[in-house]
């Protein structure tokens, strides 16, 4: 679990690779503004994405990020704190029927956190359509 | 992991950022005193600056503040399907120099991009 803005959030285990520190950005041309920039690590070029600013709230200061990794391909998400892996219980449904939130879901509790669960794949191809 | 090698290069900037162009699709480079050049600044919410203007075999011109043609060999790294519509679908791939990454865009497409983000703007 990692926090991103004034939320905490979740992911699968088995989905979430590795917490990396990212170098200077390059902004991707005609990207929205949740879509940081893009680096390379190992070879391949990392999409990183700021959940604050995606579901509305201030841009997130930070150059950590977890990296998720979906059959698709791989983004990292910005993390201002890293709590490790924790037991996730509560609520699973969608936060929200529509946008971003429709990918989140909960409400949960982890490590006496409230949190919101990202769904990962749906997470990346609600990305991937622009979103 | 596949990756395509990629040589003749135009990197470009528009204002801090970094983007790059085949070579081989840029027939000719000219001032701005031509008509019709869509400025790359559009795609990263800058405003319009002097600079040189990249035109292709077909209509497309395209505005950038500076560029250097680089004939250096590059691994092309692929696009992350996450990022693969954004501008219009004109990423290439992304090339990695010791400024950091650059993406390289087909000409035409990133053109028609800024066409229509200039006629929603």
């Amino acid at each position: 679990m990692f926090a991103c803005g004034a939320s905490w959030y979740a992911v699968p285990a088995d989905a979430s690779s590795e917490v990396v520190t990212f170098p200077e950005l390059t902004r991707v041309p005609g990207a929205p503004a949740h879509v940081l920039g893009v680096f390379a690590h190992r070879g391949e070029v990392i999409p990183v994405i700021d959940l604050s600013i995606l579901t509305g709230g201030a841009a997130e200061d930070s150059r950590r990020a977890v990296l998720l990794r979906v059959e698709k391909g791989a983004f990292a998400l910005t993390a201002s704190r890293v709590a490790g892996v924790s037991t996730v219980s509560g609520g699973t449904e969608p936060l929200e029927s529509v946008g971003v939130k429709l990918h989140l879901r909960g409400p949960a509790q982890a490590a006496s956190q409230d949190v919101a669960v990202v769904e990962p794949i749906g997470l990346f191809d609600f990305l991937s359509q622009g979103g | 992991m596949a990756v395509d090698a990629v040589s003749g290069l135009l990197l470009c900037r528009a204002g801090p950022h970094r983007l790059a162009f085949l070579a081989g699709q840029v027939a000719s480079v000219g001032g701005e005193g031509a008509a019709g050049f869509a400025p790359a600044r559009l795609a990263y919410g800058l405003p319009q600056a002097p600079g040189k203007v990249l035109h292709g075999q077909d209509a497309a011109a395209v505005g950038v503040d500076s560029l250097e043609v680089n004939q250096e060999q590059w691994p092309l790294l692929p696009t992350p399907a996450l990022i693969s519509r954004h501008a219009g679908g004109s990423l290439v791939g992304f090339v990695a120099t010791g400024d950091g990454l650059w993406p390289v865009l087909r000409l035409h497409e990133f053109w028609a991009f800024l066409e229509g983000a200039r006629a929603h703007a």
